[in-house]
């Protein structure tokens, strides 16, 4: 009844027939898909010319500071803002007395509370704010304002916060129902493994630490607001003005912007909320713009987390069980239960097994999905069991992997309890797809394409994997105190997730033949700009410099998730193919009529905006042609041409995945514990590869993510207080380019996915897994000894005894 | 809230002396302003009057002449960097800079601003303290000397006080040869030492160390030398150090640290790693003297 798609490789160029692909679908012969364009604004970056939000002003823009909390939990009693009123240069004041107390939530969880409402959660909370003259004036407005509070008992550690004695932090409790997946029957693949491993691993929190911080300005014209801020997502920050206001969404306009980096961090944040409330309250517009302590301590994190549980294999290295309880704080205001994609679903080939998170609040800084969320945690939780096992069978870690881990057709379990679906049970749910989708959608809860496996024997020949793995927890050379051995990791994540909404996009073919896309996406380094162009012009037939996309403009840009969740791609660029196949069939039914004598539009094809029978270039007319032609005629239909998507996409979470594979070579001095990475392959099966340098530079810049939080990158949370004792870059270590090696590689996988555009699936979030996971296990190879994350130089002296 | 300062440029080191004699606690001297900046943002320092030493002639010379090697104060660490050819111990030098900061931040800090900043963790100061090296302070009349290991009080705390830092010798004495190596304990490719050490050997024609310098960073407050170790050293062949006896002197070295817990590392681990660089600093020191380790 599901569609059965023919799965071919790119190399193969076959058709694949149906809604979902046609002739063009072939790479080979693509003109802008595959090619490794310059992205669109690499001149504005590099000539500083690119606005960010903290670039922007607006006239009569006046600055904004926000109060913050200097204590982990209290309550305001009294605020007495007279003082700072009256100071001159200030503007106005904004206090929990001035804010709707409506409750607003930020994508996925990763905020849910009131803009102010008098109790600060942790150090940093913000709690009022000033509009000045000046950022200076205002700082020392801030400085005025006389709060008395009644300091409230706190609780920092999460196993501590779970105890129904602890002290609350939100009217909700501070802990959420598990999320759990579960399937077969533990015991029974406890009775079937020859080996068990167990895990108890605390894992520290990362920083997004985003180079470039941020800034909103907010401005109202009568009742109407728009909010310029840096934003991964554009339509859900405007969301979450709507709901913290209560206005509605026509009155709102968010014009998100480019961001320095992001991994997660700039999505819909309190104090893009707060600048809204006080440009409101002070009738003038108001800039909010951070500082780089503020981004570190103030806006939120990756989780803390900690996994408990064991796995089982059979001698000849089946998995037979997962049994795994896993812990995640939300800090003050996240409201994550899950954290889970990756390991339930790529190690899915575990015969029995139960998962179950935990998300807890604390009155740490709040905790959010950053890049890789899940992955880089209880993924690296579950690869380092299952090293273990394959080392208990004496099995190759590729090897390991390839047998136990997901291939197309596989089922897909994460999605089995989650509330969006709307149904009791997946059988309800399955039940309630419209028999229409039924013939056209892939199965759901089954992997549609792709795995890890080719990446995995393609990666392992190019890296000479063969010949440099010497065994486990055997170095392949030691030299004095320097060991070096290699490694290997694996990372899968969904492909944008379809829970608040589906994606959609709009496409305008002007007069001259050139096209605008409106998509919902951000702009933080990864190219979304140049890719979601890419597509639109394959599919229209125009040259790359024809297309602009406009991402950022809730008032044009149809509703979508943004870029999160390895999204873009796949569900936004999806949506961008559909809406330009839907202006291109208007365009090619107006042409066949008009211009090709009432032929069949389906005979037409657009190459280089040129309009023209299939396999023939004479008698061809340009885009601008057929537009203007209608256009000068008083009966024109139209004068420029809109397509949206025709059609729904299917519920891509149900079957959409996305791998990563990389090897490591590292140097670990075992004196000092220092560790060098000398080698680098990192593969990726993203299907077909819209752009190899956007792409190339996304799975690098994620394999030095993962490798910062595998061997650095950690925040020092202060014992009493909570407060964050590394909110700078000195001593938050980020790795550089340099850290890196230079030579890193890249290789791309050559699967094909029949839903995507042009085939192409997510990429952003699994390489920051496989990364952890490759360097964790390369270490282990060096000195033979599992050592916990950070691999900070004293964390790995200290697992080798020597302090 | 940052202070407000108001802006000098004297035209003389004697002036610049007489400025800050002027305003004293309030006034500070602008070398490369790198440390500076931080610790005015941070509120860490307030002052009103900065004195900007940029633009003061005379100061950014490396001379090396037969009984010693003069850098001026505001040499800049890429001038430093760039001076590997020029001496052997140079050349060291200009391997520690390479360690330092970001290239960018390089071309602006200066060789003095590192030692007048005062930082326990600073990368020059050990290889300095170890060098024996001396510290030339102009004052209001004329010029004091003092010896690198009686430079600091305390964290960012100098004797220069109200005189100014104008250079840095490193004596050579005659018919010897002196080496310095460094080691340092780091994150990232930018980051400030969690714990360093420097040793510096010297020996004569018959093979023998004649002086010993081992200096020990950000196990104190201030960068201080392992008396017991340099002795150890001492009077021995360096031909005949043995490995047992290196890792003797790290141990001896690490007992004369007193290094703290905080965000960067531990106590334990500093004091472990003491041992670990004073014993790779000797050995590299040994090798370069064209000695060999037992
Ligand atoms: C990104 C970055 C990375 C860094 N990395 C390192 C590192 O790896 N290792 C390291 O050791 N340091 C590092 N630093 C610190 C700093 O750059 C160095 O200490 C630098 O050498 C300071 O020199 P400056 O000329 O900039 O000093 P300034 O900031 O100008 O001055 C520092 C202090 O010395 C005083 N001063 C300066 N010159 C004189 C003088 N001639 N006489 C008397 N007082 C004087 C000033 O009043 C001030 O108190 C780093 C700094 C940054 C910003």
């Amino acid at each position: 009844m599901y569609k059965e798609f023919e799965f071919k490789s790119n190399d193969l160029a076959k058709a694949v027939p149906g809604v979902y692909g046609d002739v063009q679908d072939q790479v080979n012969g693509m003109k802008v898909v595959g090619h490794g364009f310059p992205v669109k604004d690499a001149v504005e970056k590099v000539t500083g010319s690119l606005k960010y939000a903290v670039d922007m002003t607006v006239q009569n823009m006046v600055h904004g500071k926000i109060l913050r909390c200097p204590h982990a939990h209290a309550r305001i009693t009294k605020i007495d803002t007279s003082k700072a009123e009256a100071l001159a240069g200030v503007i106005g004041v904004l206090t929990h007395h001035d804010v709707p107390q409506n409750d607003w939530e930020a994508a996925w969880f990763n905020y849910r509370g009131k803009v102010l409402d008098g109790v600060g959660r942790f150090v940093g909370d913000d709690l009022a704010a000033v509009a000045a003259v000046s950022e200076e004036v205002a700082q020392r407005a801030i400085e005025l304002i006389d709060v008395e509070y009644e300091i409230l008992a706190a609780v920092f550690d999460f196993e501590e916060a779970r105890s129904p004695d602890a002290p609350q932090i939100r009217v909700e409790g501070n802990e959420r129902d598990p999320y759990i997946v579960e399937w077969g029957d533990t015991s029974e693949g406890m009775a079937l493994a020859d080996h068990t491993v167990e895990c108890d691993i605390f894992y520290h929190s990362q920083q997004y630490a985003s180079i470039g911080r941020n800034a909103a300005i907010a401005e109202w014209m009568g009742d109407k607001v728009t909010l310029w801020t840096s934003s991964q997502t554009p339509t859900e920050t405007r969301d979450g003005i709507h709901e913290a206001l209560g206005i509605p969404l026509s009155k709102i306009r968010v014009m998100a912007l480019p961001a320095g980096s992001s991994f997660g961090q700039w999505w819909s944040n309190n104090f893009m909320m707060i600048a809204v409330l006080l440009a409101k309250k002070v009738r003038r517009p108001v800039k909010i713009e951070l500082d780089n302590e503020e981004c570190m301590s103030a806006v939120k994190r990756r989780h803390l987390e900690k996994t408990r549980g064991l796995m089982g294999c059979t001698a000849d290295g089946q998995l037979t069980v997962a049994k795994i309880d896993h812990l995640i704080d939300n800090g003050g205001y996240g409201f994550k239960d899950d954290v889970g994609f990756f390991c339930v679903d790529m190690w899915g080939k575990a015969l029995h097994g139960h998962y179950a998170i935990h998300g807890i609040n604390t009155n740490l800084l709040t905790a959010g999905c950053m890049r890789g969320v899940g992955d880089c945690t209880l993924g690296a939780s579950v690869e380092r069991m299952c090293n273990q096992l394959a080392e208990k069978v004496d099995m190759d870690p590729v090897e390991f992997r390839i047998k136990n881990q997901i291939k197309p057709g596989d089922e897909l379990r994460m999605q089995h309890s989650r509330d969006n679906m709307h149904h009791d049970s997946v059988e309800e749910y399955l039940a309630a797809i419209p028999e229409e989708y039924r013939d056209e959608w892939p199965k759901p809860f089954h992997l549609l394409s792709g795995s890890t496996e080719e990446i995995l024997r393609r990666g392992a020949k190019s890296f000479r994997w063969a010949e440099r793995w010497n065994g486990w927890g055997k170095p392949s050379s030691v030299d004095g105190p320097r060991h070096r051995a290699v490694g290997v990791g694996t990372g899968a994540h969904v492909c944008g997730v379809e829970f608040e909404g589906n994606a959609s996009a709009m496409v305008r073919l002007n007069p001259d033949g050139s096209l605008k896309v409106h998509c919902s996406v951000g702009r933080q380094g990864q190219g979304s700009e140049t890719t979601q162009a890419q597509v639109a012009a394959e599919e229209m037939g125009l040259s790359l410099s024809m297309v602009e996309v406009e991402t950022g403009d809730t008032d044009s840009c149809p509703w979508s998730h943004g870029s999160l969740a390895s999204n873009t791609m796949f569900r936004v660029g999806w949506a961008t193919r559909e809406a330009t196949r839907d202006a291109k069939r208007q365009l090619l039914e107006i042409a066949a009529r008009d211009m090709f004598d009432n032929s069949d539009p389906a005979d037409l094809a657009i190459t280089d905006g040129q309009v023209h029978i299939k396999g023939s270039m004479s008698d061809s007319v340009s885009i601008s042609e057929v537009l203007n032609m209608i256009r000068s005629d008083t009966l024109g239909q139209t004068s420029s041409i809109t397509g949206r998507p025709a059609v729904p996409m299917p519920p891509s979470t149900t079957f959409a995945r996305h791998f990563g594979a990389q090897f490591v070579e590292v140097e670990v001095d075992v004196d000092t514990g220092k560790i060098v990475l000398l080698d680098y392959l990192a593969c990726q099966d993203s299907g077909t590869v819209i752009n190899p340098q956007v792409l190339k530079n996304q799975v690098i810049g994620g394999a030095i993510c993962g490798a910062g939080f595998a061997i650095y990158e950690h925040l020092v949370f202060d014992k009493e207080t909570g407060a964050i004792k590394n909110a700078n870059l000195l001593d938050y270590k980020l790795l550089r380019a340099a850290d890196f090696p230079h030579k890193a590689e890249v290789l791309f996988g050559d699967s094909y996915d029949p839903v995507g555009p042009f085939g192409a699936r997510g990429a952003g979030e699994a390489p920051i897994a496989a990364s952890i996971s490759a360097i964790s296990q390369a270490v282990y190879n060096a000195i033979g000894v599992w050592v916990d994350l950070p691999m900070t130089p004293e964390r790995l002296i200290r697992a080798l005894g020597k302090v | 809230m940052q202070s407000h300062f108001e802006y000098l440029r004297p035209s003389s080191t004697k002036e610049a002396v007489q400025m800050k004699i002027e305003f004293g606690q309030r006034a500070k001297y602008w070398a490369g302003g790198t440390d500076m900046t931080l610790r005015w943002r941070r509120e860490i320092d307030r002052f009103s009057h900065c004195i900007d030493i940029t633009y003061l002639t005379g100061l950014d010379n490396i001379e090396v002449e037969e009984d010693c090697i003069r850098i001026g104060a505001l040499v800049s660490l890429s001038a430093l960097e760039r001076a590997d050819q020029r001496h052997h111990l140079l050349k060291t030098l200009s391997d520690v800079t390479k360690l330092m900061c970001t290239p960018q931040t390089r071309t602006l800090a200066t060789v003095g601003g590192n030692l007048s900043n005062a930082s326990p963790a600073a990368d020059l100061t050990p290889p300095f303290i170890a060098m024996d090296a001396l510290a030339e302070i102009t004052t209001e009349d004329g010029i004091r000397t003092v010896p690198m290991d009686q430079f600091f009080e305390g964290v960012n705390r100098t004797v220069v006080g109200d005189d100014l830092l104008s250079a840095i010798e490193i004596p050579l004495p005659e018919s010897q040869h002196k080496v310095v190596k460094y080691h340092r304990i780091d994150r990232t490719i930018v980051d400030i030492a969690l714990v360093n050490a420097s040793t510096s050997l010297s020996a004569d024609r018959s093979r023998t160390i004649t002086r010993a310098g081992v200096a020990l960073g950000a196990v104190a407050p201030i960068v201080i030398r392992s008396p017991a170790a340099e002795r150890f050293l001492e009077g021995k062949s360096i031909d005949s150090v043995s490995e047992s006896e290196l890792e003797k002197v790290g141990e001896i070295a690490s007992e004369d640290a007193k290094p703290i817990s905080d965000v960067r590392a531990s106590a334990d681990y500093r004091r472990a790693m003491i041992k670990v660089m004073t014993a790779r600093c000797i050995k590299d020191c040994i090798d370069e003297l064209g000695g060999t380790i037992s």
